[in-house]
């Protein structure tokens, strides 16, 4: 353990070295920086991992998120590289999400399956987007030895533009259904409700594979969305379940934003697609570690909880 | 902390000079524990008289003394994981209800050499007793779970006996230390004294002492159960700004 000062988390009911909880937050931060993700994927096994107990780990670290995302997202904002009237939408369905998402989290919770679920959702999602960003990844440094390529043409259209309800979006330069928009900002809002993750490394993705966003505008968009479900997660946390730890949360967010500006300065100095495998890896890594514990006999098989909350066994 | 406690022996030699019934003065150093932003833990003392009856004998042969320390209780459960599917799933659970969150069994000497077996099963304040007291309900094996719970609780320092835990100062004069953790739970805690002589317990005596949280982590830790809407908003505007300050500060 680091020496120095400890803290007081008042609602983990513990204490932790307040370097430590900065040092994560900061590291977390710089390769929020580096990747232009979140980071919340990484965050929250980490608090897990060391100890905090998984509701109030996930809690709080959606707080986390919304300071990540808002220096990224005013920057973005600034230089117009947001569509509002997508964001809008995506976080019409995200909200309607995260209230899914935390109601999902107290049921598991109460049947005493939550840490199983976590486990379980970590290793599903972040296995499956992991090996879609590695494949990417290599594809595109493959293509990059072959000399310079064509992009893919944004507005193109898929069979998911087809559906009713269209509408233009003047940002994106798009004249597509809403449906499919609310669709993806629902999903990620249980995802993100549920693991604590802002869920921006997988609805970047989604923006440009399935919907065809141009590249201006999807990163700035996705980080509104995140910045926007996530407040709304954290509110319904705080109300459902009372475990935010406002003091955890804090500790994080000062490292993480301080982080964020080294990581971005250091990712000028990596390739696109070097920095996507590189991420690719670390989601896979942690998609891993979760595997391990659902497959490999426990050391300690046995586990303790306080019942509180309304809980049931 | 030295002063205070000398007051209480002070205060304890004092009182054992006159004579207001049976057994003995029984006193803490701490009434109040109070959780700092940097609490890591804190020791507290306590401290007893064992004092004339009421014909105002003085106390003859010699004593041992058995102290209980118990925290708020409520309700606990332990899961196993097993192998189902393939996957490791919680299977068997054991709840623990009324069960102390914190506790502490120190004596003067092993529990089985001061205390007649009969008047031990009585009075059941072993932690294996508490333990088998609280549990009520299993979908497994009992002994287990119990004895599984047991070992939880004294790795988190939840749980602890002390067969040499309280000292004698003098024929009459006990005192002993308890080391409450960082992740001691909050609320009302009950220190119980039990003198014992010849096998049989001949003086009781409760005290009690609070562990609470002070200045802003009550305030926050009250605020998130009374106020969890506003507390809530609250954590999101601290992220608001925290996110729009970094942004401020680093940009370049």
């Amino acid at each position: 353990m680091v020496p120095g000062v400890q803290i007081y988390l008042p609602i983990a009911e513990m204490s932790v070295n307040l370097f430590f909880l900065i040092g994560i937050g900061g590291a977390i931060g710089f390769l929020s920086g580096l990747f232009g993700v979140g980071g919340g994927f990484l965050l929250t096994p980490l608090l897990i991992f060391s100890g905090v107990p998984a509701p109030v780990a996930v809690a709080s670290v959606t707080g986390q998120v919304v300071a990540a995302s808002t220096s990224g997202a005013l920057s973005y904002w600034r230089r117009g590289g947001i569509d509002l009237m997508l964001a809008g939408f995506l976080v019409l369905g995200g909200a309607a999400g995260s209230f899914v998402g935390v109601w999902i989290f107290s049921l598991l919770r109460s049947l005493g399956q939550l840490d199983l679920a976590i486990s379980f959702g970590y290793l599903l999602f972040l296995g499956v987007i992991g090996t879609l960003m590695m494949l990417e990844a290599i594809r595109s440094i493959i293509r990059s030895r072959h000399g310079p390529q064509r992009p893919r043409m944004p507005g193109q259209h898929t069979w998911m533009h087809g559906l009713p309800l269209r509408m233009r979006f003047k940002k994106s330069k798009l004249y597509i259904s809403i449906i499919p928009v609310i669709t993806i900002g629902f999903l990620i809002g249980i995802v993100g409700a549920l693991l604590g993750i802002g869920g921006g490394f997988i609805l970047v993705p989604a923006l440009v594979y399935l919907l065809r966003i141009p590249g201006s505008v999807v990163v700035g968009t996705s980080l509104l969305h995140v910045l926007a479900v996530m407040a709304v997660t954290c509110v319904l946390h705080a109300v459902q379940s009372q475990s935010v730890d406002i003091l955890l949360a804090f500790c994080l967010m000062v490292g993480s934003v301080a982080g964020a500006q080294f990581g971005a300065s250091a990712g000028q100095y990596l390739r696109g697609d070097q920095l996507r495998a590189l991420l690719a890896l670390i989601v896979l890594g942690v998609a891993i570690r979760f595997g391990l514990s659902l497959f490999l006999t426990p050391a300690d098989p046995f586990s303790m909880a306080v019942i509180g909350f309304g809980e049931s066994v | 902390m030295a002063l205070r406690l000398l007051a209480i022996l002070a205060l304890l030699i004092g009182a054992g000079q006159s004579v207001r019934g049976q057994d003995m003065v029984f006193s803490t150093s701490d009434r109040i524990v109070w959780i700092h932003s940097n609490f890591a833990g804190e020791t507290i003392t306590l401290f007893g008289n064992i004092e004339p009856d009421i014909a105002g004998e003085r106390p003859r042969g010699s004593y041992d003394v058995v102290v209980l320390i118990r925290g708020p209780v409520g309700e606990r459960v332990v899961r196993r994981k097993s192998r189902q599917f393939g996957v490791m799933l919680n299977a068997d659970y054991a709840l623990f209800t009324g069960l102390p969150s914190f506790y502490r069994v120190l004596s003067s000497r092993p529990l089985s050499t001061i205390l007649d077996p009969d008047v031990l099963r009585e009075r059941a304040f072993t932690v294996e007793a508490r333990v088998s007291q609280a549990l009520t309900n299993t979908t497994g094996n009992v002994p287990l779970f119990e004895g599984e719970l047991i070992r939880l609780m004294q790795d988190a320092s939840l749980f602890a006996t002390a067969q040499r835990g309280v000292t004698f100062l003098s024929p009459t004069l006990f005192v002993t230390r308890v080391s409450l953790p960082a992740n001691v739970p909050n609320g009302v805690f009950l220190a119980h004294a039990l003198v014992v002589q010849d096998g049989q317990i001949v003086a009781e005596r409760t005290q009690r002492f609070f562990v609470q949280k002070t200045g802003f982590e009550r305030f926050l830790g009250e605020a998130s159960r009374n106020q969890p809407l506003l507390y809530g908003l609250a954590c999101v505007l601290l992220a608001l700004v925290t996110g729009w300050l970094g942004g401020v500060l680093f940009r370049r």
